[in-house]
């Protein structure tokens, strides 16, 4: 036999003070596909997320091809050919399937470095196919079903010939069909020697397919055996099988009646459907499934989170219909989340102030906190729950895991519900912890609360439920008495059954879709119908070519700023500065002109100083790591106080004709500044569109974890971004001196906002991702044309704001629409 | 140390005024003239009010631009019911600060409910609003106000026989706003649920806290002290005018993160911002008294609100990694 | 709580800080300022930065040397009344002798002009009025009637009492430009009624050379029959200047309003624009400082009728304005003679 490709040995990891992995050695070998299974929380994330450089192990050894193998990125990992296909795919939203297959790895490019899309879009397309795939790589990946994004990126790790894949949960959202073209593609890459690690919950897919297979249990791999070895039955029992340290479980407590009656819930996006169940005062149902199942989005929904499509809900005995979880609450439910970092605390503020959140407007009187009433919560809390801590006003973030989930669950503890739903409450707490919590959910119990417990591990659904309900993908397969029906029973209902039709992508989206992407084309439709409207009105001044050209030179130096502003803004940042700094810079260069400088050496005088201005605004920003508007905030003043400083207070006028020639004036009958604007455009269009670091940009903007991933730098991007903003800065402060032969105190003034409201007319996402430079020359354009037309109409000036207002509004209130309308239709 | 400052942010920003204060006092001639002192508080008054509301603004990570134009489209509110309509001077007070309001409530309900980000609908109505001002005004200046309004903001609060000592009167509602502003910050649970929103906006939902609601709730009543602010600003200058205000926005925002409430939200110190207004207006007046031009100003004034962000955020970080 | 101590604390701080100032205040109430003691001038333009008011800045400095007193010229960076109240009120508390202010808006500004009468500061305006009660005198380029008067007299000679033009103002509210608006138009109506202003709203251009420009490029095609057109401010005018020149319609449209000689020099060389009309701005800053020191030396009072100002010579008043004189025309004859 070979030897192995991939080895990890002794390997451990903590997390705080908990032991994610504690004792892992695993080996496979080249072509072999090796089944991981265990339940959540096992440790197999963790031990996927080492192999491919996530983050580092505690101790032990990784070994790729007998060679110590570290790495610091995944990007680091995949050179070196270990890939990972992610449950939940990390992509970039705005941008197309093609590209988020292809970016990590540089896209199509010819000689140039420029990129062929079409070349691009053809080779993902080719995968696509490989995969039996038909779906239109062009597409956004926003616009993607799950299923199709899992096979994007199966389909992207698939032609790296990789050396080791791993691929967590990978038929999880996959239908059928799907599967099928899946597994064929197993084979392939098995005969092509690829190692495959196989992490599913679903053990008849991993049987099938698997040579070895491997279980995890408590962040520890407990037996590694062939295939023929393993059965369903042996698989459950090796899975589940344990375990010392569970509490006493449940005492007996008097049942009540009904306190939750569920009557065929079903979800709006089908996460779960026609659900029926129904908890008594003082009883424990548990739910248990696996990721999936639909039991988080089902608890959410009977909490307010999430609309709930059909079915009916009484609460002792009163039907119910709760639209938020203030109404939850109110009604005497409560729900404690399953991310404790993202759903739960408010890790910077104090242990108090978190402990009291849910009942703080009972602890006040006419909206004032009684500020001995919550403390003594607080203390209660800290107290029933045995917090170990030295003072309630510390930062909850700086307490153990265990015990913010202790003040979480005191949290709605101490709301007195009704119908409590403990989402995951033991999740990563430890075994201290997990008693005190256990011994708490019985007390509500014998208070005659009906509590929903849901939990992947399966001991303590056994020994805390006095009832337990499978759901297996959004369906309910089963209800068992613990005693009498055994764990490999309930374990068995809940794994998913490989059967299932996920065919629910609509072909609704692709319309809306198509209307977005063509976003251009719609700003240039409004564009001509204001002219057609125009020439209607004014035939003899509108519709000349003279008038078109002053349209253009007035939105010339705004469109040449925007292009700057739009990068930016890409990548979620901004700059309000630009205004200023064009004053500051145009002052400079003038004088530098005065002085003798010859118009070449000055221009480039004037992009260098902008690129330094710009960059320090960068810098500081990412340095200090403020939000950039506050440092280009401050830029405004620094800026323009220096442009009085270095002028003292003058203007500067009369510039040489030659440095005016640079601007003004025509060539060919169309002024010269235009062709500025068309050249800034066309740069700024083939960056954004046709290199890397275009596509980088959107990148970043669209998902900084995602890009994170394939190795991408903010810092160099977010340098790039405002050098190139401040260059075109630097140009335009130039050609404002040299189109008007002067520079008065307050150039520049105003025109960050009009830069800004030109990108974002123009089709840029204020929260980055999404770009365009022939819409922000739109944009620029349309605001001209709408300060010409206003003119011509002989329109009172004293409206005009009011209708540039109003034009921004809705441009994004449009866009925020038609972006809700493409969630929606998804 | 570290700890010390970041615990007790408020008591570096007072060490640093105290510092300021005596700094110019010791080397400024006429710096503690009681006139000079009591007179330039006038002017901080309307920029340290809209500061208030917008301190539970950025608190929620986010941030409010149109506030300086919403006073001058109020003040022009006012000034026309007064003067063209014939409104009692109250009732007009009154329909100011409902217009303030209402402009309010339109931020709030943009970004709350269609989820635009409030820089992008508060970048719009501030053109908006001011664009309503110039409208409505025909951008003339409305005045001749009676005397007794007009003393809102000039009259003075408590003054000895000899006027050697007074409090301008303006001060009093800018007390009360803080006060208020403070008990609803520390003491009540919107300051609470304001903050916790903006330390982590999933855990508040999930924390059944009505955020949407809440966040609308915050930028109307920001429009509403702008509404008041417009009184006072209106009164200041006994002249209601559309480019009234302008740059406002960026004082008040400036006072807040000046005050120790980080831009990315999650906490907000009224005191604070009260101490970085103060800062601003002793280090401009003094400035100012010792003979530096005006663009001088702004440049020292720019470069201490970017010193001490990147100071408050070290010291939140050091803070962070203490723990 | 300890925050709220802490807000307290900075109260009281400034209130007793200064509260136990009360010794600094014989110092000004011995406000008769001594003749060995130097008289401190200020005086302030609209905003810093252009030319009109770096002219008068030169007048200014010439006579300040000449008297002997310490002259303070500085304002806001932009046109704009909040700032020039709050240095106003830090100009009152340096006790200056005297405070010349050319407000950009007369009422808002009259509000700290009359705390500064009531220290005991002489005060002026210039330039632009503030409301009367407000200052002692107006130092006044040229009278409101007879800057319409040669405006609309300068227009109606080129293109005809039956022509039509249109006016370019600075922002819509500027105090200045509204006035002289409403003077002409009363000029033209007596006058010349046949004479048309084609836009009773002005068009803004707000202080911005490149505004100007666009605007009046737009401007000439929305009115096609349009014959003149007046700039009234130092930046609209040279920026429409720029645009005849660019759009080569010079000979067709007859342009000339108010702005600096200098920055029109070159329009007026290749006869973009014939004429400007302008007083003597170093003059206007010149008389200004005189004004405001002999006001500060108890030689002028209300009431007087002429006071001798340096090498003006004898200027006369006209109940509470000090006039300089008629506005200038200025043309190719004698626009090189002037350096502002």
């Amino acid at each position: 036999m070979s030897k192995p490709v991939l080895s990890l040995q002794g390997i451990q990891k903590r997390f705080g003070g908990i032991y994610a992995l504690h004792k892992v050695d695993f080996a496979i070998k080249p072509g072999e596909v090796h089944g991981l299974i265990g339940e959540n929380g096992a440790g197999k994330s963790t031990l996927i997320n080492i192999a491919t450089g996530l983050f580092p192990h505690d101790a032990g050894t990784v070994h790729l091809d007998g060679h110590p193998f570290k790495p610091d990125t995944p990007r680091a990992a995949a050179t070196q050919g270990v890939y990972v296909v992610h449950q939940e795919a990390d992509l970039f939203p705005q941008l197309s399937i093609a590209e988020n297959m292809l970016l990590g790895e540089g896209l199509e490019r010819n000689a140039l470095g420029l990129i062929q899309w079409n070349k691009t879009n053809a080779h993902a397309a080719r995968r696509v196919a490989a995969l039996g795939e038909s779906f239109n790589v062009r597409q956004d990946a926003a616009g993607l079903t799950v299923a199709r994004r899992t096979m994007a990126e199966i389909a992207t790790a698939v032609t790296h010939k990789p050396k080791v894949l791993f691929l967590d949960e990978p038929t999880a959202a996959l239908s059928s069909n799907e599967i099928d073209t899946l597994f064929q593609q197993i084979e392939i890459l098995k005969k092509q020697g690829t190692a495959i690690v196989y992490v599913s919950h679903r053990l008849n897919e991993v049987l099938q397919l698997s040579d070895q297979i491997t279980v995890m249990r408590d962040g520890a791999t407990i037996e590694t055996g062939p295939v023929a070895d393993w059965s369903m039955d042996r698989l459950i029992a090796t899975m589940v099988g344990r375990s010392i340290e569970h509490g006493a479980g449940k005492r007996e407590v008097p049942i009540g009646g009904v306190r939750l009656d569920v009557q065929h819930a079903q979800a709006t996006t089908k996460a779960f459907n026609d659900i029926t169940l129904q908890v008594r005062a003082g009883e424990i149902v548990g739910l248990y499934g696996f990721v999936g199942a639909g039991r988080s989005e089902f608890a959410q929904a009977l909490f307010g989170l999430h609309p709930m499509h059909n079915g009916t809900v009484k609460l002792d005995d009163v039907p119910i219909n709760i639209k938020n979880p203030r109404q939850a609450v109110k009604q005497g439910m409560a729900y404690l989340p399953e991310d404790r970092l993202v759903q739960g605390v408010f890790r910077g503020h104090s242990l108090k102030h978190n402990a009291s959140v849910s009942i703080l407007r009972k602890l006040s009187r006419f909206g004032f906190i009684n500020n001995q009433k919550e403390t003594d919560l607080a203390a209660q809390v800290i107290t029933d729950m045995q917090v170990r801590t030295d003072s309630m006003d510390q930062p909850i973030g700086t307490l153990s895991g265990g015990n913010q989930q202790k003040i979480v669950f005191g949290r709605w503890q101490a709301t007195a519900p009704k119908v409590l739903i403990l989402d995951e409450p033991t999740r990563g707490v430890d075994v201290g912890a997990k008693a005190e919590i256990h011994k708490l959910i019985c007390d509500l119990a014998e208070k005659g609360t009906a509590i929903l417990l849901i939990s992947s591990e399966l001991p303590e659904i056994m020994s805390m439920s006095d009832r337990v309900i499978t759901l297996s993908e959004g369906h309910q397969t089963g209800e068992f008495i613990p005693e009498r029906d055994g764990e490999v029973a309930i374990a068995a209902a809940a794994v998913p059954k490989q059967q299932k039709d996920s065919c629910t992508s609509t072909k609704k989206a692709s319309r809306l879709a198509k209307l977005l992407e063509f976003r251009e084309a719609g700003l240039f439709a409004f564009i001509l119908l204001l002219c057609a409207i125009m020439t209607g009105l004014r035939p003899d001044s509108f519709a000349t070519t003279e008038n078109f050209l002053d349209i253009l030179v007035r939105a010339a130096i705004p469109a040449i700023l925007a292009q700057g502003a739009m990068f930016i803004i890409c990548t979620g940042g901004i700059d309000i500065s630009i205004g200023s700094m064009m004053g500051l810079t145009a002052a400079l260069t003038a004088m530098a002109t005065k002085q003798g400088l010859p118009p070449i050496p000055t221009l480039a005088l004037g992009m260098g100083l902008g690129i330094l201005l710009s960059t320090l605004n960068a810098s500081l920003s990412l340095i200090a790591r403020i939000h950039p508007i506050i440092v280009t905030l401050a830029g405004i003043s620094i800026f323009r106080g220096s442009m009085h400083l270095v002028t003292g207070g003058h203007e500067i006028t009369l510039m040489p004709d030659t440095f005016r020639a640079m601007a003004n004036g025509t060539l060919m009958g169309i002024p010269k500044i235009c062709y500025y604007v068309i050249f800034v455009t066309a740069i700024a269009h083939i960056i954004l569109r046709y290199t890397l670091t275009g596509r980088r940009v959107l990148a970043l903007g669209n998902s900084e974890s995602a890009a994170q991933l394939i190795g991408l730098s903010k810092t160099r991007l977010t340098c790039f971004v405002f050098a190139f903003s401040g260059a075109l800065v630097g140009l335009a402060a130039i050609l404002q001196t040299g189109f008007y032969g002067k520079v008065q105190s307050n150039c520049g003034e105003g025109y960050e906002l009009q830069a800004i409201a030109a990108a974002v007319i123009g089709g840029t996402n204020i929260l980055g991702g999404r770009g365009s430079a022939i819409g922000t020359l739109l944009g620029a354009f349309l605001i001209a044309l709408v300060y010409n037309g206003l003119i011509l109409l002989e329109a009172s000036a004293y409206w005009q704001n009011i209708f540039v207002g109003s034009l921004i509004l809705a441009a994004v209130a449009l866009d925020a629409f038609l972006t809700r309308m493409r969630r929606a239709a998804q | 140390m570290i700890q010390l400052l970041s615990r007790h942010r408020e008591a570096t920003l007072f060490l640093v005024l105290v510092v300021l204060f005596t700094g110019f006092a010791l080397t400024t001639e006429n710096f503690l003239d009681w006139f000079g002192l009591a007179e330039q508080t006038r002017y901080l008054i309307v920029p340290g009010m809209l500061a208030i509301p917008m301190t539970f603004i950025i608190a929620t990570a986010g941030i409010d631009l149109s506030v300086g134009s919403i006073v001058a489209m109020c003040g022009i509110v006012l000034g026309l019911l007064y003067r063209d309509a014939q409104w009692p001077i109250a009732l007009a007070c009154l329909a100011s600060v409902i217009a303030g309001l209402l402009a309010g409530t339109f931020n709030g309900a943009m970004s709350s409910y269609l989820r635009i980000p409030p820089l992008v609908v508060t970048l719009a109505t501030m053109t908006l609003y001011r664009g309503i001002a110039t409208g409505l005004s025909r951008a003339k200046p409305i005045n001749q106000f009676p005397d007794g309004f007009v003393h809102l903001s000039n009259g003075d609060l408590i003054a000895t026989a000899d006027n050697a000592f007074y409090l301008p009167f303006p001060i009093l509602p800018l007390v009360i706003v803080s006060i208020v502003g403070w008990l609803l910050m520390r003491k009540s649970w919107v300051g609470r649920f304001t903050e916790h929103i903006g330390e982590n906006e999933t855990a508040a939902i999930f924390a059944a806290i009505p955020v949407a609601h809440l966040k609308c709730a915050l930028y109307a009543v920001c429009g509403l002290v702008c509404g008041m602010g417009a009184l006072f600003n209106v009164a200041l200058y006994s002249t209601a005018k559309s480019n009234a205000a302008m740059g406002y926005e960026l004082e008040a925002i400036a006072c807040v993160v000046l005050g120790g409430t980080r831009i990315s939200g999650g906490k907000g110190s009224i005191p604070g911002s009260l101490l970085g207004l103060l800062i601003i207006g002793i280090l401009r007046y003094g400035l100012d008294l010792a003979g530096f031009e005006s663009k001088f100003v702004i440049i020292v004034v720019g470069i201490l609100l970017i010193v001490t962000v990147v100071f408050n955020e070290w010291l939140a970080r050091q803070g962070e990694q203490q723990k | 709580m300890k925050q709220g101590l802490i807000a307290l604390l900075t109260l009281i701080m400034v209130i007793t800080g200064c509260g136990g100032d009360k010794s600094a205040a014989p110092e000004g109430v011995t406000a008769t300022p001594s003749e060995d003691k130097k008289l401190v001038i200020g005086v302030m333009p609209k905003l810093v930065g252009i030319d009109y008011f770096n002219a008068a800045e030169r007048g200014a400095v010439e006579a300040a040397k000449e008297l002997g007193v310490e002259l303070v010229y500085d304002g806001p960076s932009t046109n704009d009344v909040q700032q020039q109240s709050r240095m106003v009120e830090t100009w009152i508390t340096k006790k200056f002798d005297a405070i010349a202010v050319a407000p950009n808006d007369p009422d808002a500004i009259g509000v700290v002009l009359k705390k500064a009468r009531k220290r005991n500061a002489k005060v002026l305006s210039w330039d632009a009025d503030s409301v009367q009660e407000s200052r002692d005198f107006f130092v006044n380029q040229a009278s409101n009637e007879a800057i319409a008067r040669v405006l609309i007299e300068t227009m109606a000679k080129n293109i005809g009492p039956e022509g039509k033009y249109i006016i370019l103002t600075g922002s819509l509210s500027a105090s200045n430009q509204n006035i002289w608006m409403g003077e002409m138009e009363k000029y033209r109506a007596e006058h010349y009624p046949n004479m048309v202003n084609l836009s009773p709203t002005p068009k803004a251009t707000e202080e911005d050379f490149a505004l100007a420009t666009q605007v009046t490029l737009d401007v000439l095609k929305t009115y096609p029959d349009l014959n003149g057109i007046f700039a009234i401010t130092s930046v609209a005018l040279p920026g429409a200047a720029e645009a005849l020149r660019k759009a080569n319609a010079a000979d067709r449209v007859f342009l000339t309003g108010l702005a600096t000689p200098t920055s029109m020099r070159e329009f007026i060389l290749d006869d973009t624009c014939r004429e400007v009309i302008l007083w003597n701005v170093p003059d206007l800053g010149y008389l200004t400082v005189h004004a405001a020191v002999a006001m500060a030396r108890g030689e002028l009072k209300a009431g007087d009728t002429t006071f001798n100002a340096g090498r003006l010579g004898s200027i006369e008043i006209q109940g509470d304005q000090i006039l300089l004189g008629d506005p200038i025309a200025f043309n190719k004859s004698n626009i090189m003679d002037v350096d502002y």
